[in-house]
């Protein structure tokens, strides 16, 4: 899965980097600054939901896009992945199509975010 | 040599005689126990060895799987251009490769296509489907459908469920009222999810009971497959003499 989800995402243009556990997404996260994540739920060491909730506490990836995509369908946990700061949840199986439009409007959502930001400040 | 052997061992069995009883029976207990302990770990041995061998050449064959899978699906030209599924083409020289007619290399594809078919929905998803049908690993599941080992069947009933593949009724009806309960309750699994008109016409001729585990399965199924069509149950209910037919369509009621 994940070097699929590599692979059409390099076919689309992106840079990617990726991490078989949470604990490599957490040391890939501290030397870098990501515009998107995608986590699984189901990971060795830290489970997604940990993941998610890491870099939202953490100030360098508060604006970090977070897609959770996972086989897990049932309401307490897409509800508690929302609630710890996810911006998207697909359920598996997914559509590649699907998940590039999430991320392009994700990134588009972002970027006018800080856009208007920028022009309060 | 072999001469000395016998001799050994006759002597030891006249020694054997003429000891007392209950050291007999207690010698033939050690006897039994060592030897079921060599089996053991002999079995436990020769099971390593073939799982350390089907990884070592899992761990060979999976990259070039993966690549294959990857270039004609994942990055295909013609996904996301409003084409059919239907009228994309695989590259035949790639799909024809010599190392992809090895019947271990053709198991090893029908996985990895299943372990992505299950990530990947739409086009992705089809495209898989037809890669599996294109490459024929499809007669391969059928060849292990006609197989006698139960296990073998469950295999094939998944691997033509996961891929959406339709299975008559000549030959998977009978497989639903099997007397072994986990080929039965597969087969009844793989014919709710394949059957598109009457998913529950096994409950016609079942006379083997539906077990609890299999009742949960089957609700699972129920609940989770897309575009399945719910039957009159009250024709069970009324008619049949299997009780657990009745219980579930009953269940399925409420």
């Amino acid at each position: 899965m994940l070097k699929a989800i590599k692979n059409i995402l390099n076919k689309d243009g992106f840079n990617v980097a990726t991490a078989q556990d949470g604990k490599e997404a957490f040391e890939l996260l501290e030397h870098t600054t990501y515009d998107i994540v995608i986590t699984d739920l189901m990971l060795p060491h830290a489970n997604g939901l940990e993941v998610v909730g890491k870099i939202r506490h953490d100030d360098a990836h508060r604006n970090v896009g977070i897609i959770v995509v996972s086989s897990v369908g049932n309401e307490e946990t897409i509800t508690e992945a929302f609630r710890l700061g996810a911006d998207d949840y697909l359920k598996k199986p997914i559509m590649a199509g699907e998940l590039m439009m999430r991320i392009r409007k994700l990134i588009a959502n972002k970027t006018s975010k800080t856009q208007f930001i920028t022009k309060k400040k | 040599m072999w001469n000395d052997l016998v001799n050994l061992l006759f002597l030891a069995y006249e020694q054997f005689n003429l000891l007392p009883l209950f050291i007999e029976i207690a010698l033939v207990f050690i006897f039994i126990a060592i030897m079921t302990t060599l089996l053991s770990y002999g079995s436990i041995l020769f099971r390593r060895y073939n799982g350390y061998v089907y990884n070592k050449r899992l761990n060979h064959l999976s990259p070039i799987i993966e690549d294959l899978i990857t270039e004609q699906v994942l990055l295909n030209e013609h996904l996301g251009k409003d084409i059919p599924v239907s009228e994309i083409h695989f590259d035949q020289e790639a799909i024809n490769k010599k190392i992809f007619k090895k019947p271990e290399v053709r198991q090893i594809l029908i996985d990895t296509l299943i372990r992505y078919r299950k990530n990947f929905r739409g086009e992705v998803g089809e495209l898989l489907r037809k890669l599996y049908i294109d490459m024929d690993l499809i007669e391969d599941s059928f060849t292990k459908l006609r197989k006698f080992k139960w296990e073998t069947k469950i295999k094939a009933l998944v691997e033509l469920t996961q891929m959406d593949i339709p299975i008559s009724d000549s030959m998977l009806l009978p497989l639903t009222n099997s007397r072994n309960p986990t080929l039965r309750a597969a087969s009844r699994n793989a014919y709710i999810q394949l059957s598109k008109n009457e998913p529950f016409k096994f409950f016609d001729i079942a006379t083997e009971p539906i077990l609890p585990w299999d009742q949960l399965e089957m609700f699972k199924i129920i609940t989770t497959s897309k575009d399945i069509t719910i039957p009159n149950f009250s024709r069970w209910v009324s008619y049949s003499t299997n009780k657990s037919m009745v219980i579930i369509p009953s269940k399925h009621v409420r």
